[in-house]
């Protein structure tokens, strides 16, 4: 049992890792957003068009804002031992991996831009997901040899 | 625990995970109808005073109009106007320099305007230069951009949305579907981009400006000084 328990630690510490990198990456685009600037697009030069169109927000509310809350939620998710935080995790995961798979329709398909911070945030949404399903797993309880 | 507690815990915390997962793809579909919805709300929405919109359309009547283009390509001289659709001082220029120009100069075909739309003001003057490019991909950008100067609120006010980017492509019977995917189309990013280029290399920081360029040479007129910009053309034509 307590292999398990030392796996879910370092599950949490690296959902935690990626809420970070997540928090940071929302955080930017929404400061972006304020100052009406495009982000700057590392790779490719989709940014601006990307955060131009009306995809951008969700009845009226930024999407970064979106991210901010789903990111913390994540956060809060690798906070909290056990259960409760494994579910709040999946929770959390599953619906920003959901509504981020449709962004990513959106650039691709509908858009035809592609803005390297979503894709950044789409990978990291992706990982969550992983490393929340990985943690309920872990938890599971198996039954006893006979 | 024993064998057979943890035994009967295990189906009720399947079902748990089960409906908590139901429950998060019942939120994320959620989402991302009301996403497609924004998406697709256009149809919706205000309308426009007919007669402003007669009143923009005559103001550039009969005169030929291509992209950001308006006047005969073959003008000796070259108006480029850089603006922000928030600004108000571009507004004013719209409003007393343009006409101005128009009359004297591009319906005798001594001078063609070009449009180059800038966004300093905000993110609201990103999309509405995108919608400026967009209507210029219908050769209308001239009015378009005129009738949003008409319809022009305070600055960063929240007047310029998409409602309003829409509503004034309805009005102008633009073709609304093709103009939406040139609103998000590489080609207008680029375009953009272009016009930050040049307002650059033009020593161009604020709205509106007037680079004026002719056979006898180029001026830079920052503001809504219709003289100066009137002196420039007299200068380099």
């Amino acid at each position: 049992m307590r292999g398990a328990a030392s796996v879910e630690r370092a599950l949490r510490v690296a959902l935690a890792v990626v809420a970070v990198a997540g928090l940071g990456v929302s955080i930017y685009l929404t400061v972006e957003r304020a100052r009406g600037r495009a982000p700057s697009c590392v790779v490719g030069g989709g940014c601006g068009t990307v955060q131009a169109s009306r995809y951008a927000e969700l009845a009226g509310i930024p999407v970064a804002w979106l991210g901010i809350a789903g990111y913390a939620g994540l956060l809060t998710a690798a906070a909290l031992p056990g259960a409760a935080g494994g579910a709040l995790g999946l929770l959390v995961a599953v619906i920003a991996a959901g509504f981020s798979g449709w962004l990513t329709y959106v650039e691709l398909g509908i858009l035809h831009a592609v803005c390297f911070w979503c894709v950044t945030s789409a990978v990291l949404v992706g990982i969550a997901l992983l490393i929340c399903v990985a943690r309920l797993a872990v938890a599971a309880p198996r039954p006893a040899p006979a | 625990m024993s064998t057979t507690a943890r035994a009967n815990r295990t189906p009720s915390r399947r079902i748990v995970v089960a409906v908590a997962v139901a429950a998060a793809l019942a939120v994320a579909g959620v989402l991302i109808a009301l996403s497609a919805r924004g998406g697709t709300d256009g149809d919706a929405g205000r309308s426009i005073d007919p007669a402003l919109v007669a009143e923009v359309t005559a103001a550039v009547g009969g005169v030929p109009q291509s992209g950001a283009t308006l006047g005969r390509p073959s003008a000796p001289v070259v108006v480029t106007e850089y603006a922000d659709l928030q600004c108000p001082f571009c507004a004013q220029a719209a409003a007393t320099i343009v006409p101005d120009v128009v009359r004297r100069y591009v319906r005798p075909g001594v001078a063609r305007l070009e449009f180059a739309p800038l966004a300093f003001i905000g993110g609201d003057s990103t999309r509405g230069a995108h919608a400026a490019v967009a209507a210029g991909s219908q050769d209308r950008l001239w009015q378009y951009v005129e009738l949003l100067y008409r319809l022009q609120g305070e600055e960063n006010a929240g007047w310029l949305d998409d409602d309003l980017v829409d509503a004034a492509a309805r009005a102008l019977d633009l073709d609304v579907a093709a103009f939406d995917a040139a609103l998000h189309a590489g080609s207008t990013q680029a375009a953009l981009d272009e016009a930050a280029r040049t307002a650059t290399t033009d020593g161009v920081s604020s709205t509106p400006a007037f680079v004026v360029t002719g056979p006898k040479g180029r001026r830079v007129v920052t503001g809504a000084d219709g003289a100066a910009v009137t002196a420039a053309i007299e200068a380099v034509k």
